[in-house]
């Protein structure tokens, strides 16, 4: 699954810190959702679609593999 | 999910010195490294090996309470990440456990090594025991360590 988390967070100028404190995440965390690493679990894909103030299939797409 | 199990972080701390120190001083007391120092003289009334006991047995339980604090501790910021990876190398350390038992007994029955002397098959399965423990606390904390350098590189 790809992500548009770090698009996301770059457009409203927030460092990946700021995301992870308004989540309840680490920042290591955030890195490896951004860098496709780790898949968040739909609890935390809901948080930062909230936080963009987007659907969730805007920032999360799945890929042909999955 | 939290893991409301777990140890406060300190631990960790607490942990990381006294299980190498554990092993240290109960591998030299195993050879006999202490034994001119606290070894006293035999007599009808008094067991002189005592002090030896009491040092093997505190040491290997500094040992194993130290891996248990290293492993049942929280991180500083404990996030279902932080799980995974807990899982990854539970998974992998048991992994990589079985994988080394076949191998090892392959081998005992192959070149009819079995351990043998004082307690040889004891301290080989306390061994295989200890190394899945010991996998799990590498395999977590470099896991957990290059991500962080990572996520630091691209900070910077």
């Amino acid at each position: 699954m790809k992500n548009l988390v770090k698009e996301e967070r770059q457009k409203i100028n927030m460092t990946q810190q700021e995301l992870a404190d308004k989540i309840g995440v680490s920042r290591q965390s955030i890195f490896a959702i951004e860098t496709g690493k780790y898949v968040p679990s739909a609890i935390l894909v809901l948080k930062i679609a909230q936080l963009f103030k987007r659907k969730v299939e805007d920032i999360f797409m799945l890929e042909m593999e999955d | 999910m939290k893991s409301n199990w777990l140890l406060p972080n300190f631990f960790k701390k607490i942990g990381a010195v006294i299980a190498p120190l554990g092993l240290i001083v109960w591998i030299l007391g195993q050879i006999g490294f202490f034994d001119q120092y606290i070894i006293g003289e035999s007599t009808a009334m008094n067991y002189p090996y005592w002090p030896k006991v009491a040092l093997l047995a505190i040491s290997f339980f500094s040992f194993f309470f130290g891996v248990y604090f290293m492993v049942f501790v929280k991180e500083k910021k404990e996030d279902e990440f932080i799980d995974r990876l807990r899982l990854m190398s539970f998974q992998r350390g048991a992994f990589f456990q079985l994988f080394f038992m076949i191998i090892a007994f392959i081998w005992m029955i192959v070149f009819d090594k079995e351990p043998a002397g004082d307690g040889g098959l004891e301290v080989f399965l306390i061994f295989l025991i200890s190394l899945f423990w010991l996998f799990y606390i590498v395999h977590f904390n470099v896991s957990l360590y290059l991500i962080r350098k990572r996520a630091d590189e691209e900070f910077s």
